[in-house]
This record gives structure tokens, sequence and C-alpha cells, in this order.
């Protein structure tokens, strides 16, 4: 499989090398496992437009902040929104480590002809490091706080591994709704990973718990769009799940979480 | 419930957690620790503590009040852990809008959605920890 990487790196500040340096690891995962893969580091559209155009890639990862019907590449410079013909995603698998794009951009991409997009329905949290006072936080256990180095890069890198473990299960040959679930159910392991760690101080404590959170809020807006038969568009979501499971928790009634699917038209979890 | 079995529920309560309240009585939150040293030390109030615990732990349902409590101790526990974040701690939201903020220290994630939703997890925490 053809895998394009576009790794931005910079918006305001360098947060968004925080996804790509944990992207360039799994590319180099991949790579290992045969697949055709290709990184750019802080494209500029008219670059990422060039090398869609010159690899033909399958699948299409890219970081940057996002809106609901458009997203933005290296030093938030606008690449594609909803309005635009979306060449660059049609034919292709398009993981979008991005805010709110599957609210409308990700539903876009593959009513013009993306065979899939994975994104998200509301914002996406990580934790960061004032870059100008402590520049290696994002690939390091390198941190300002105390915080014991492998307990750091749990913190700092977890929140990064849905999005691309859904690209590499794809990659394995499984089929999107396996793909989307194996996200999950990854999301669901590093919360329990970071709910195992003794934490040597309150703050440590506090530090972990909220990218527990952040993890788990990223979870319950990821959305999955994707190209039916039948030439409709069907969507995955997590939060009606985690939603369900709470009602069902505290015994209130749950009418109409039910899975509906319908030919040809928009098939989804949830009410 | 016995002083032992309340020794038995403390003991399953991860460390970390055992300083995040857990329970509302009488208009104030108290912490598993809390509830573990009121009951051990045999107080009224630890009874009434222990008490509640117990109708909770029992309960297929929650009352209208309980889960208004219930949302009182889970913004109370979100409370406690992000004011004992560094002050400088970060978490960062990759929203384009010019407008948007995207980086928020401690203060800040008070106003923000992400506090919200962190409730709603909290919520379903407390259950956890109450029937655990």
């Amino acid at each position: 499989m053809r895998i394009l990487f576009l790794e931005s790196e910079h918006g305001r500040y360098s947060e968004l090398k925080y996804a790509s340096c944990v992207a360039s690891r799994y590319a180099e995962e991949l790579r290992k496992k045969g697949h055709e893969v290709y990184e750019v580091r802080r494209p500029t559209p008219d670059e990422a437009d060039a090398k869609i155009r010159e690899l033909k890639p399958d699948v299409i990862w890219f970081v940057g902040h996002g809106d609901p019907d458009k997203a933005t590449l290296e030093n938030i410079r606008l690449w594609v929104r909803s309005t635009n013909d979306l060449w660059q995603f049609r034919g292709r698998v398009v993981v979008a480590h991005s805010c709110l794009t599957g609210i409308e951009l990700g539903k876009a991409a593959v009513a013009k002809g993306a065979v899939a997009y994975f994104g998200y329905k509301d914002e996406m949290w990580f934790v960061w490091c004032d870059e100008s006072k402590y520049p290696n936080c994002a690939c390091s256990g390198e941190n300002p706080y105390g915080v014991r180095p492998e307990v750091w890069m749990k913190l700092v890198t977890y929140p990064h591994h849905p999005p691309l473990e859904f690209l590499t299960a794809v990659a394995e040959g499984k089929d999107f709704k396996e793909a989307f679930d194996h996200s999950l159910a990854v999301t669901d392991k590093l919360v329990a990973e970071l709910q195992s760690i003794q934490p040597l101080s309150q703050q440590e404590a506090s530090m972990i718990k909220v990218t527990e959170w952040a993890l788990e809020g990223n979870r319950d807006d990821q959305v999955l769009y994707r190209r039916t038969a039948e030439m409709g568009v069907e969507t995955e979501q997590a939060l009606s799940k985690t939603l369900a499971r709470m009602l069902i928790m505290l015994s209130l009634p749950v009418v109409g979480l039910m899975f509906v699917k319908s030919s040809g038209g928009w098939s989804h979890y949830g009410s | 419930m016995s002083r032992a079995f309340v020794m038995s529920w403390y003991s399953r309560i991860p460390p970390a957690e055992r300083t995040l309240p857990i329970i509302m009585y009488n208009g104030k939150v108290y912490t598993p620790e809390e509830v573990y040293r009121e009951v051990m030390a045999g107080t009224r109030l630890g009874g009434a503590l222990q008490a509640k615990i117990e109708r909770l732990r029992a309960s297929h349902s929650y009352a209208l009040d309980d889960l208004k409590e219930l949302d009182y101790v889970a913004r109370k526990r979100v409370e406690r852990v992000i004011k004992n974040l560094p002050p400088d701690f970060s978490l960062v939201a990759i929203g384009a809008n010019g407008n948007r903020k995207r980086i928020y220290k401690p203060e800040e994630l008070l106003k923000t959605r992400f506090f919200e939703k962190a409730v709603e997890r909290e919520k379903k925490k407390v259950v956890e920890l109450l029937r655990g």
C-alpha cells in the first residue's frame, strides 16, 4: 500500500510536531512491513498537492488545524475545504489528525469520491509544552515538570496513537469498521495503561488524569465516513457507545440506541 | 456494610483516586481517604457516609437528588485535578479558526467543553468506584 504522511510541525507554535513525530514512528514501522511510505515534512498546500499528484497514494495522513469545513497544513495555511472538488482525496483513504473536520469536510470528501475519511467531530486534545521554553517535549521524555521521562512520553504521545492505529489496521488489510473499532480498543488500552501508573505526586496524578480525559474525549469524537457499494456514505462513531454505557450504568431509559443500516444513505450508531 | 467491607472497598480504589471527592453528604464532598478515616475512627459522620455508600452501591437507579449530587461531586473532582496541574501545563486543541483559542492553561480549561466532557467521564468513574 502506498501511504503519504503530510507532517506539519508549526501552527502558531510547534504544536503540530507532537502528532508528526508520532506519525513518523508509525511510518517507519509501516515501511518495515513492506509498505511504500512517503513523508513530507512541513508541507505547504502546493507541496502537498504536488506530492499527491506525483505519488498517487492509497492513503493520506495529515495533521493540521481544522474547522468543520476546512483543513490547514504548515503555518495554518488553508489546504482543503468542503466546497472545493477535493480531488486530493478522490479514490483514497484519508486520516485527518485535525479538529472538527469530521463534521462536514469528511462527509463532503466521501461524497466527492474519497474511499473513507477518519476525522474528529469536535476539538482533538493533547498535551503540550511551551516550545519557546521547552523545545524537546514532543518527541522525548524531557519535560519541565519533573515527570519521569517514561511517563511523560506516554502523556505526550498517547493522544496521537488512535488515528495512526486506524491507518495501520487499514494497511494490514482490516476493513474500515474493524480498523475503526481497533482504534477505539487501542484507546481503551492506552487509558488503562495510564490508570495503571502509580503517580509520584498529586501533580503527576493530575497530568495523567487530564491525558486520560483527552484520550477518552477524542475517542468519543472520532468519526469515520466511508463509501458504500451503493454509493452512499456510511458513518461510524464512538460517542453513542459510551453514552449508552453511561446510561445503562445509571439505569436510565435508553431508547433508540441501536445500529441502523440503510442502503445508499447514512448509516450510523446512535440515536 | 461492615468496617472490614469498607477496608476492602477502600483497598480496591486506585491510590490516585483516593484523594478525589467521591461522595456528598450534608452539602460537603468527601474523598475515599476521608470516608475511610471516619469509618475507621467510628465517628457518627463515618457511619452516615458508610450508610450512604451502602445505599448508592445497592441502587440500580439513582433519584434526581442523587444525580444532582453526582454531578456536583464530579465537578469538584475535575476542578481539583485541574487545580493540581502545574501552572504552565497546557493542553492544545487543533482548531483552525483564527479567533478560536488553541492552547489552554489549567485555569482556562475550566471554561471549556473539555471541562464539561471531563465532568461526564467522572460521573461514570464515581459510580464505578462506589460500586467497585
